[in-house]
């Protein structure tokens, strides 16, 4: 469907704001998206409420199937998975969500000076950047996380220093397209200032393409840092981390299956539904006429 | 004494290659060029595209750095000047583009793209609404319209507004790059009379860069006709279509569209040639390829500007 040109014109005056919120609102799967991160973002801050103690050991009561009280059954020492799950959350969440804000911190800023500044130091950033990119990045943060000893704030800072060169190369594109239109040059005749026309000209279109960049990364995060403690890098025992309770369970795979069954699951379930409130924002945001029906 | 001077000035852009590619091809947009415009005056400038008629208004604007030469503004000389001296040359010097549509923020309100130049330079909030609305009605448009977007407006309405921002800080001087190249004919008189007015009563002056000699005549005292990065002829406009020496001019001069179809035959002297490709400047005088009467010393030895009567320059040896 195309959408007229009139439509185009009303979504501008009423703000990028609403007009995405109702694109979005069309778009089933990201609305599906948009509710399981909800409904996990709920868990999280309820979870005090709803779950039991993640880390009471019985072991009396070990590798338990479901029951009444334990939903999910117990693990290997006892402890009930499913409110091991649900302050996993409490975990996985803002882990990934304070390591991509890092990433964006450094990574948005370097950019925008690349881009803005041009010239040598652009290809100083770049090759830089270029170095980065040319190392397999997992395989750099497992480098640093190793170097730097295991816990979640080594991984947040071994994945920040690698993932940070995608979002610099990212906006300094798009730096690069906007600072050569006319609009900037009369800005700079009118005076305004280089901090001027980059908050008032350039991050405005920087910012939508971050925003859905984000999101899609929100999920490779909670992936990564997933995968790193169940490695041994990440969260530490008796910390209820999703990543980390595949590990725990992975022995006992043929004997309680749920073990490993359920985190999965939850950790496929979160980054799914990043990934598809991702795309749903790239279709809602994309500044081209046509949208998908 | 003339309000803007530019000697020898010169911008090259190198083109292609990183640094592994070795020696680079260097594009020379303007290359070595002087004019000089009186307080009041508007000088016309034209040429074909590409040869450099933007980048020297960039040049003067100081929004590209020159590689060599001078510029001289009311008598300062302005080439080296950075911050705070930069500032209080934008009050005095002002632009207008060619796209107008590129040219406006297409996410600020028409009242936020004026408004930003009385921003810059700590305008009041009542002052500068105030002011906005001034603007709109000198340039014609109804002050109602503040809260608009750039799109939901024609060509010649978003020129009027590329205009009414240039105009916000009252500069002496305006450099009009194309400002009507993108607009329809029927459109272009009425944004023209509005520039000629403006001049009127705002004392302005114009740098008036085009690609048509008959928007130039209708608006300058002075043309200068630019090739290739330099001037090759400057003369009063009334004494145009009768003076006009250099080849170039006169061919240009051929090429405007006569509305007497049984005068076809006349227009018939088109220029020559591929428009030159300014990264590879012929030796000699740069236009001698596509001269029609080039002969030898056209070859070796370039020419310079001189003064053949008064007020009128030409670069040519055939004179």
């Amino acid at each position: 469907m195309r959408v007229s040109k009139a439509e185009r014109l009303e979504a501008v005056r009423q703000g990028l704001l609403v007009s995405v919120l109702r694109k979005l609102a069309g778009d089933r799967f990201a609305l599906l998206g948009l509710g399981i991160i909800l409904t996990v973002m709920a868990v999280a801050f309820l979870a005090p409420y709803v779950a039991n103690d993640p880390v009471k050991v019985d072991l009396a009561k070990r590798l338990a199937p479901s029951s009444a009280l334990f939903p999910l059954g117990t693990d290997h020492l006892g402890r009930c998975i499913l409110s091991r799950l649900i302050y996993g959350t409490q975990v996985s969440l803002p882990t990934a969500g304070l390591t991509l804000a890092v990433i964006m911190l450094i990574g948005i800023p370097i950019g925008i000076l690349s881009g803005y500044c041009g010239g040598r130091v652009d290809n100083i950033i770049m090759r830089v950047v270029d170095v980065l990119l040319a190392f397999p990045s997992l395989v750099l943060a497992l480098v640093i996380a190793g170097m730097l000893g295991p816990g979640l704030i080594n991984v947040l800072i071994a994945l920040a220093s690698v993932w940070w060169v995608e979002y610099a190369r990212f906006v300094r594109a798009i730096v690069l397209s906007v600072k050569a239109k006319e609009f900037v040059l009369a800005a700079r005749a009118s005076g305004t200032s280089d901090v001027g026309i980059i908050t008032r000209h350039i991050l405005p279109d920087v910012l939508s393409p971050v925003i859905v960049l984000a999101t899609l990364d929100m999920g490779k995060l909670i992936l990564v840092i997933s995968g790193l403690s169940f490695l041994g890098l990440g969260a530490q025992p008796p910390a209820p981390e999703w990543g980390a309770m595949l590990n725990d369970g992975r022995p006992y795979l043929q004997a309680a299956p749920q073990l490993m069954l359920y985190p999965g699951l939850a950790i496929m379930t979160v980054v799914l539904a990043f990934n598809l409130l991702g795309d749903g924002l790239r279709d809602a945001l994309d500044p081209r006429d046509t949208v998908r029906v | 004494m003339s309000l803007l001077r530019v000697i020898d000035l010169a911008k090259h852009y190198g083109t292609g290659g990183g640094f592994l590619a070795g020696g680079r091809e260097k594009v020379l947009a303007v290359d070595g060029l002087s004019l000089s415009l009186a307080r009041g005056e508007t000088l016309g400038l034209v040429g074909e595209s590409g040869c450099g008629k933007s980048t020297l208004g960039r040049l003067i604007l100081r929004l590209e750095e020159p590689t060599a030469g001078k510029i001289f503004f009311a008598g300062e000389e302005i080439t080296a000047w950075t911050g705070k001296r930069l500032r209080e040359l934008r009050q005095r010097v002002q632009i207008v583009f060619q796209d107008s549509y590129s040219s406006l923020n297409g996410r600020q309100t028409v009242g936020a793209i004026i408004e930003e130049p009385l921003l810059n330079f700590g305008a009041g909030k009542k002052e500068r609404q105030k002011r906005v609305r001034e603007l709109l009605a000198t340039v014609g448009l109804e002050p109602e319209l503040v809260s608009r977007y750039p799109h939901e407006f024609s060509g010649g309405q978003r020129q009027r507004i590329n205009i009414a921002r240039a105009l916000a800080l009252n500069p002496e001087f305006i450099v009009c790059d194309e400002p009507v190249s993108s607009l329809d004919v029927s459109i272009r008189a009425q944004v023209l009379n509005l520039l000629r007015e403006l001049k009127k009563e705002f004392g302005l002056s114009y740098l008036f860069i085009s690609h048509d000699l008959a928007a130039v005549s209708y608006l300058a005292d002075r043309v200068a006709v630019m090739y290739l990065g330099k001037i090759v002829e400057v003369l009063a406009t009334r004494r145009l279509l009768d003076d006009a020496r250099h080849p170039y001019t006169r061919t240009l001069l051929a090429a405007v569209p006569v509305p007497d179809p049984r005068q076809r035959e006349v227009c018939q002297e088109v220029i020559k040639g591929e428009p030159p490709d300014p990264a590879k400047h012929p030796k000699g005088c740069r236009f001698h390829p596509r001269c029609p009467g080039a002969i030898e010393v056209c070859r070796r030895t370039e020419p310079v500007l001189e003064e053949v009567n008064e007020g009128h320059l030409v670069a040519c040896h055939l004179d």
